[in-house]
């Protein structure tokens, strides 16, 4: 992943129902936020998406994103994590 | 998907449920330019001072707690050990050197952090004419503030123990303890007395921004005993090796995250980065406890037969994990076990497991000493300094830091429960000796530094 990258690990969980990949996404439209790579689990009605997203092009600053996501996170009932991916690669690789 | 999907989950169960945490980023500032002649003057320029180097740090801070969401739980600074600053008017009376005390403290509150650490002199070998005022003031200048921390420094393995100066600050604790004593003698857990104490500490009370640091650096200290003990969860039949190498791997993911958000704080406020401390720092919190871990390991109740070893192994482990993480550790890097701060040696001390002669046996072979030891309010001051010197001997004579934080509590008797609240926990008052030893702390002089050649 190139450094001058601004890429974002966001963490969705939560009970699953229709409709929260959407909002989520759709969000990400609006705020011009490229996704990466993005993989999806239901596990006993657990609910789990895991996206990796560029906000190097978005017309939003990293905070308003959070918040944005995090808004939608609400309304969905549904936990939304945002962090930058750095932290990842700093912990779980030598 | 560049990452395990277990990976970022992990990472995100650390902080939601096991407590992970950078437990705070603390920034060192330089004050000896700030000495002069004049008292105001000489305030104004300590203010001036901090206020410059640090008014960025609490926001900086939070901004970069969001882009990690990994919380930073304190932001704190450390000073120059005050006795060297007022070194230079040395003339000044106690009253005038407790204005200081109230200064650091009325400038930590503006710029938003919880402690300022520093009030602090180094006298393992002899005491100036400006360590002896700022030791005697530190009861007054402990009482009448909120967020100041002080440490005094009493040995060394190169200087042996200066026992003048454990004498002397028995006496302080004790007045300290009486100062505070409306709030059970809260003032002796802002004051730590340190063997071959560390001069770029993080953590409080012993923090503090000694002889060759920069004018100003950050350093970060990091959380983590939660995260431990889960890896080591319903793992009875997992031998030692296998256990120490799944404390290494998580200590290694835990100090890099401190590293990564110690270094971007410090870019973020132009300082330049100074050291992870990797001490595992437990927290009244459930589960947040290093003594839980050692139960975890197998020990039926720690302070029970094995708890020294466990912690030994558990220490060994994280120093090892967090070695392969950073370049530059420092501070007191091993595992603290203060009795009011962990739930679980709180828990050791009521069940009369852990007494205050295994607490020492165990301060051996971890790095904090007897920290937050709640004692008897009549416990005498020859006692206290018997104690003291007792942990210098095992820094000196192992060549490892140690500090002593003990808390006389007015009117309290062993057994009684004593509450501090919040971070500092509860806990019961632990029994000491009823046995003295005056004749021997009053002798005058230094116990000499030993020999470390013969080492059995």
């Amino acid at each position: 992943m190139a450094e001058d990258e601004e890429v974002l690990v966001i963490t969705v969980e939560g009970s699953d129902h229709p409709g929260i990949v959407a909002a989520i996404t759709s969000k990400l439209a609006e705020f011009d936020v490229n996704i990466l790579d993005i993989s999806q689990t239901v596990d006993r009605e657990l609910f789990t998406m895991l996206l990796f997203a560029d906000i190097s092009e978005s017309n939003k600053d990293f905070e308003e994103i959070k918040e944005g996501l995090q808004e939608v996170g609400e309304d969905q009932g549904v936990r939304v994590t945002v962090q930058y991916e750095k932290i990842f690669r700093q912990m779980h690789r030598v | 998907m560049i990452y395990d999907s277990d990976e970022i989950l992990e990472t995100l169960k650390m902080v939601s449920t096991e407590n992970l945490d950078i437990r705070t980023v603390t920034l060192g500032i330089n004050l000896r330019g700030c000495s002069d002649p004049d008292l105001d003057t000489f305030l104004e320029k300590i203010e001036t001072k901090i206020i410059q180097e640090s008014n960025k740090l609490v926001e900086k801070a939070e901004k970069i707690e969001k882009k990690y969401g990994i919380p930073i739980v304190n932001k704190r600074i450390s000073v120059t050990p005050i006795s060297e600053v007022i070194g230079p008017n040395e003339d000044r009376d106690i009253e005038e050197i407790i204005r200081v005390a109230k200064k650091m403290d009325e400038v930590a509150e503006r710029v938003g952090v919880d402690f300022i650490g520093g009030y602090s002199a180094f006298v393992h070998k002899g005491i100036t004419n400006s360590d002896e005022k700022l030791i005697e003031s530190i009861p007054k200048a402990l009482g009448s503030t909120k967020r100041v921390c002080s440490a005094i420094n009493v040995a060394t393995t190169k200087a042996g123990i200066n026992m003048n100066a454990v004498n002397q600050i028995g006496e302080i604790i004790k007045q300290t303890a009486q100062e505070t004593k409306e709030q059970n003698g809260l003032g002796c857990a802002k004051l730590a007395i340190f063997v071959n104490s560390p001069l770029d500490n993080p953590f409080m009370p012993g923090a503090m921004h000694g002889a060759g640091e920069a004018e100003s650096s950050l350093s970060v200290a990091i959380s983590g005993p939660g995260v431990v003990k889960s890896v080591i969860e319903n793992q009875k039949e997992t031998d030692f090796g296998e256990l120490s190498e799944k404390i290494k791997r998580t200590a290694f993911k835990i100090t890099r995250a401190g590293e990564l958000i110690g270094r971007e704080v410090a870019q973020e406020i132009g300082t330049q980065f100074n050291i992870v401390d990797l001490s595992l720092a437990p927290t009244p919190a459930e589960g947040d406890s290093v003594a839980r871990i050692i139960e975890e390991m197998g020990v039926e109740r720690c302070g029970a037969p094995g708890s020294t070893a466990a912690l030994a192994m558990l220490t060994d482990s994280v120093k090892k994990g967090g070695a392969m993480a950073t370049s530059h550790i420092g501070g007191l890097s091993g595992s603290f076990i203060p009795v009011t701060e962990d739930a679980g040696m709180a828990d050791a001390v009521k069940d009369k497991s852990m007494s205050i002669e295994k607490l020492e046996a165990m301060t051996s072979v971890c790095s904090v000493g007897l920290d937050m030891v709640p004692i008897p309010g009549d416990t005498s001051v020859e006692t206290i300094s018997g104690i003291i010197a007792d942990e210098c001997s095992i820094g000196v004579i192992n060549d490892k830091s140690i500090g002593v934080r003990l808390i006389p509590v007015p009117g309290a008797e062993a057994g009684g429960i004593v509450e501090f609240g919040g971070l500092l926990g509860e806990s019961p008052i632990i029994k000491v000796s009823d046995f003295g030893c005056k004749d021997f702390v009053d002798r005058n002089g230094r116990i000499p530094s030993p020999i470390h050649s013969l080492t059995n």
